[in-house]
């Protein structure tokens, strides 16, 4: 029923005038986050798209890293959604988190330099701290809430457990160079069956991370056929004469440099097996050789004068026939993760230093050759 | 203590998952299988997500005990 303009509405002495609206308050979102609520809460308070917020903040962490910054301070310092008010305790722990905060950005500012700004110095950090966050996370099913003493004790679980799988990831490469991926292997389908049994009568969340961190660096391992066999360092052999010239050369990770300047080779093929697990292997032969090459690399390139390719399981096929009278060298190299370079100089564009960004080629060709053939 | 009245998802999905990776990592040292990165790398970031996928589904509170918030 609508009343008219000339029947009055009756009193309402009971009813209290409408309260002021409360002050907007910047809070973490419980309902539409991913990882703490931030962009979600950011979305909220500004009354905008949450996917534009989550773009900006992805584009702020890849600038520097300023976006983690940001994030990791939100997530510290901002409360999530239904939290009740700071007590005390609270408000000690924010103040220290902030205080921390604020140090450790004067200290990066002051002897990190200033290369990419104190975002680009800070990114390690902050990026560490949202690993450690995030495998917390993955690991106890615990998000990122409470207290900032909470928030940090879970990330520096997360880093320790991020930095123990890191021990183990670099001990199953080595294990697994040197020949040991049975037993690795072994490791991990004996964590498998772990998990499946636990799945039943317990819970090892935990053990997926190590399991994983032993399984990715054997299946890299075995894909670039990596062999560590054969020594570390830096490697220099420079034969004087032909009978000195072995057939083959190893080295499991570094340097190897075969220098044939002083070498007069006579004419006719002379072949030559480099071996390397990872790292850079350089031949250096004497203008008027012809050099025939082929190279199986897992990961790396191949540069032979002023041809080069390079990528994931590079298979380098490069047949060259040599005039008659004139010697030949044939080059099979056996790269696992690195490079191998067939030069006349020791200017090399893979060695780190000044020949590292040098002219490419400059000037370098095969041209002892006489034709090249499929 | 926590009943077990379903198996835990993540736990049997990751351990059947590595189960099988761990198979064919042996079967490729024991030179039985001669995989490269074209194969391993679907093979490895596979079982990477199969991991993910089941944390991920876990956590939604599908199944399992969905994780302890």
């Amino acid at each position: 029923m609508n009343s008219t303009p000339d029947t009055p509405l009756p009193p309402t002495p009971d009813r209290a005038p409408d309260p002021a609206p409360a002050p907007k308050r910047f809070e973490r979102s419980s309902t539409n986050r991913l990882i703490g609520g931030v962009c979600g809460g950011l979305a909220r308070y500004f009354a905008i798209d949450l996917t534009l917020v989550r773009i900006g903040m992805v584009a702020l962490a890849l600038l520097g890293g300023t976006g983690l910054i940001v994030y990791a301070a939100a997530l510290v310092l901002v409360p999530a959604d239904g939290e009740v008010a700071p007590g005390p305790t609270d408000t000690r722990d924010r103040a220290i988190a902030v205080g921390v905060a604020i140090a450790l950005t004067i200290v990066v500012c002051v002897f990190g330099g200033f290369g990419l700004g104190a975002g680009g110095a800070l990114f390690p950090i902050a990026a560490l701290s949202v690993a450690g966050l995030a495998v917390w996370w993955f690991v106890s099913g615990e998000r990122p809430s409470g207290s900032p003493r909470n928030v940090l004790t879970r990330a520096m679980l997360g880093i320790a457990l991020l930095a123990g799988c890191f021990a183990l990831a670099v001990g199953s490469f080595l294990a697994s160079g040197f020949g040991g991926g049975v037993v690795v292997a072994a490791l991990v389908i004996a964590a498998g069956a772990a998990l499946v049994c636990a799945a039943f009568v317990g819970r090892a969340r935990w053990l997926v991370l190590p399991a994983l961190a032993i399984a990715l660096p054997l299946a890299f391992v075995s894909a670039a056929g990596i062999d560590l066999h054969g020594g570390f360092g830096a490697k220099t052999v420079r034969p004087g004469t032909v009978a000195e010239i072995k057939p083959s050369y190893q080295l499991g990770a570094g340097e190897l440099v075969v220098d044939l300047r002083d070498v007069k080779l006579p004419a006719g093929d002379r072949r030559l097996k480099l071996k390397i697990g990872t790292g850079h292997a350089l031949v250096i032969v004497p203008a008027g050789v012809c050099v025939a090459s082929t190279a199986d690399i897992g990961v790396g390139g191949v540069t032979v004068f002023d041809r080069d390719g390079g990528g994931l399981d590079v298979s380098w096929r490069d047949f060259r026939r040599a005039p008659a009278k004139t010697p030949r060298l044939v080059v099979d190299g056996d790269v696992g993760l690195g490079f191998l370079e067939v030069r006349h100089d020791d200017n090399s564009v893979h060695r780190f230093g000044p020949g590292r960004f040098g002219p490419r080629f400059d000037g370098e060709r095969n041209s002892a050759c006489s034709t090249r053939t499929a | 203590m926590r009943r077990h009245d379903s198996p835990d998802r993540l736990s049997l999905t990751a351990g059947l998952v590595l189960i099988v990776f761990g198979t064919v990592l042996l079967l490729d040292s024991t030179d039985v299988l001669h995989l490269a990165f074209g194969a391993m790398a679907p093979i490895a970031f596979g079982a990477v997500g199969a991991i993910l996928l089941a944390s991920g589904l876990s956590r939604g509170g599908g199944g399992g005990d969905g994780g302890t918030r």
